[in-house]
């Protein structure tokens, strides 16, 4: 080993970064060579100089001062524009299913499979599918005089938005196989997306028809489904979806707000304590107050505390 | 502050995107004393350490809608400081020499090392709150010395011999930040080092304490001034 090499390796060394055999070559050229161990003598000289000479901690009031002038650049900053999450982003978001992240190669073999399903699929709709009971979403919207098309429901198989504006198209199995279009106001269509919320073991389907249902909080029937959902579904992606489906009522439902209130101190999430802090943040309500109070000194998460504590002091100015 | 927990970070970073200033001011809450501490040592100034500062947030808050988890987001800040020190530096050299006269004291090789401090904003030589007065001066009359042989370093090598020492970071952390092999923060960190126990050879050579030795070379009492 020349003592060039020596030299580098000592350095290595000192730094914990050396392997051990490497170790070994070093200490035997060392026995050998006096320059180089005057090296080694002067380097751990020198390390115990600038482990003295290491800057000093920044002192609280510099980093204080230097984050209000930040914040006060922040806040003339425009905000970045807004992207939409994808429903597959929403459901395998990072901070609910991590363990539906798809390599590529499995991504390509869910495409390939979602277009020969494709192909398969519009044929059930279109009565093509060859069972005597199929039927047409055309025909089962006409047909006034079947209300319990979707009664004897077993499965919803496919949501999808209708071909008009502001309608739905549920896919169904019942002992017969059916779909029906409409609007969600529906009292059918609605009654088939409130079973699919409580009943359907299909996230995606779930998440649909948390969105399907979103315009129909002012029904009780679709905001128990939602206020169920919120505390009950297995997915955070759903539960986030259904509290933001309920934000509209946070002001005047106090049943609202208290499964707002419990998704903020019990959900497991980080996210969809957020998402029920926005919530509740859009329409502070004095009933909420002591427990965003104990929020604010006591989650945690920094920034459920402190936007806990926003809230709190906006509603004390508020009082005043 | 406690490390936030990476789940809860990637949230932030959701929110921040879409222009949630709150969990921005999280996100740098967990970061921001170590870029503030890394400008400072590089720039031995106050004042423009909190420009560097704002710089890299300022930065960070218009790109993270770029940010794609291809590395740790601590990384990714580092990255960011790391240009905008290297952004000041290379202005810096490039601006004429100030005419602030050098600061007076026991280093006679303070030299630039000490125009800032003739800016009136961050002296070298200021001891950490509380620390031993003694010590303190010490560990200052040698901060101001290895400044001064670091100096005529390229900025770059003078980022990675901060970042090994002040912040201890591992050469493998450092070439990720700086987006270079770990064979190159390496021949930096080796040029510093031999230039730093060239500059210093009175204290670093014969084998007893720099610390002391620098010490025992002064008139007592010295140091407490």
């Amino acid at each position: 080993m020349t003592c060039d090499t020596t030299r580098e390796r000592i350095l290595k060394d000192l730094d914990g970064e050396l392997a051990a055999t490497d170790g070994a070559e070093i200490q035997e050229h060392l026995r050998g060579c006096a320059a180089c161990a005057a090296v080694l003598d002067q380097e751990q000289a020198l390390r115990r100089l600038v482990l003295e000479a290491r800057t000093p901690e920044v002192s609280e009031e510099l980093l204080q001062h230097a984050r209000t002038l930040l914040s006060e650049a922040i806040a003339r900053e425009p905000l970045p524009v807004r992207q939409r999450t994808s429903l597959w982003g929403r459901l395998t978001a990072t901070w609910q299913l991590p363990g539906l992240r798809l390599s590529p190669a499995a991504a390509l073999a869910l495409l390939v499979f979602g277009i020969a399903i494709g192909g398969v699929i519009p044929r059930i709709g279109s009565g093509e599918w060859g069972g005597p009971g199929s039927e047409t979403p055309e025909a089962a919207a006409a047909n006034s005089t079947d209300p319990s098309g979707a009664a004897d429901t077993v499965a919803v198989r496919d949501l999808a938005a209708g071909p008009k504006a502001g309608t739905v198209r549920v896919a169904y199995d019942t002992l017969r196989r059916g779909a029906l279009t409409g609007p969600p106001a529906d009292p059918r269509i609605r009654r088939l997306l409130v079973d699919t919320l409580r009943d359907n073991p299909n996230d995606g389907l779930r998440l649909e028809a948390i969105e399907a249902l979103g315009g129909q909080v002012n029904e009780a029937e679709a905001r128990e489904a939602l206020l169920r959902a919120v505390l009950e579904d297995h997915n955070a992606g759903a539960r986030l979806a259904a509290i933001e489906a309920l934000t509209a009522r946070a002001d005047d439902d106090g049943a609202v707000r208290r499964a707002m209130l419990e998704a903020l101190q019990r959900d497991a999430n980080p996210g969809v304590r957020v998402r029920a802090i926005d919530a509740l943040a859009a329409a502070p309500h004095p009933d909420v107050i002591p427990a965003l109070r104990r929020l604010a000194r006591e989650d945690r998460n920094e920034y459920v505390r402190i936007r806990a504590a926003s809230l709190v002091s906006e509603a004390a100015g508020g009082d005043r | 502050m406690p490390p936030v927990d990476p789940q809860d970070e990637r949230e932030l970073i959701a929110r921040a995107r879409d222009g949630d200033r709150t969990a921005f001011e999280v996100i740098v809450r967990g970061h921001d004393r170590a870029v503030i501490r890394l400008a400072r040592s590089l720039t031995r100034s106050d004042s423009e350490a909190q420009d560097i500062y704002q710089e890299t947030f300022l930065r960070m808050f218009r790109t993270i809608g770029s940010f794609r988890h291809d590395c740790s987001l601590a990384t990714w800040i580092h990255r960011i400081a790391a240009n905008a020190c290297l952004d000041h530096l290379r202005r810096e050299e490039a601006r004429p020499e100030d005419p602030w006269p050098a600061a007076t004291g026991a280093a006679g090789a303070s030299g630039g090392a000490d125009r800032s401090a003739g800016r009136g904003s961050f002296d070298a030589r200021d001891p950490a709150p509380g620390a031993d007065p003694e010590r303190a001066a010490a560990g200052s009359e040698i901060r101001v010395r290895i400044e001064a042989a670091l100096k005529d370093l390229p900025p770059r090598e003078r980022i990675v011999f901060r970042l090994r020492h002040d912040d201890g970071m591992r050469c493998a952390a450092i070439a990720d930040i700086l987006e270079t092999s770990e064979e190159t923060v390496r021949n930096c960190l080796y040029r510093a080092h031999t230039r730093l126990r060239s500059a210093l050879a009175d204290l670093v050579g014969g084998g007893a304490d720099p610390v002391r030795r620098l010490r025992q070379g002064r008139p007592a009492g010295e140091w407490a001034r």
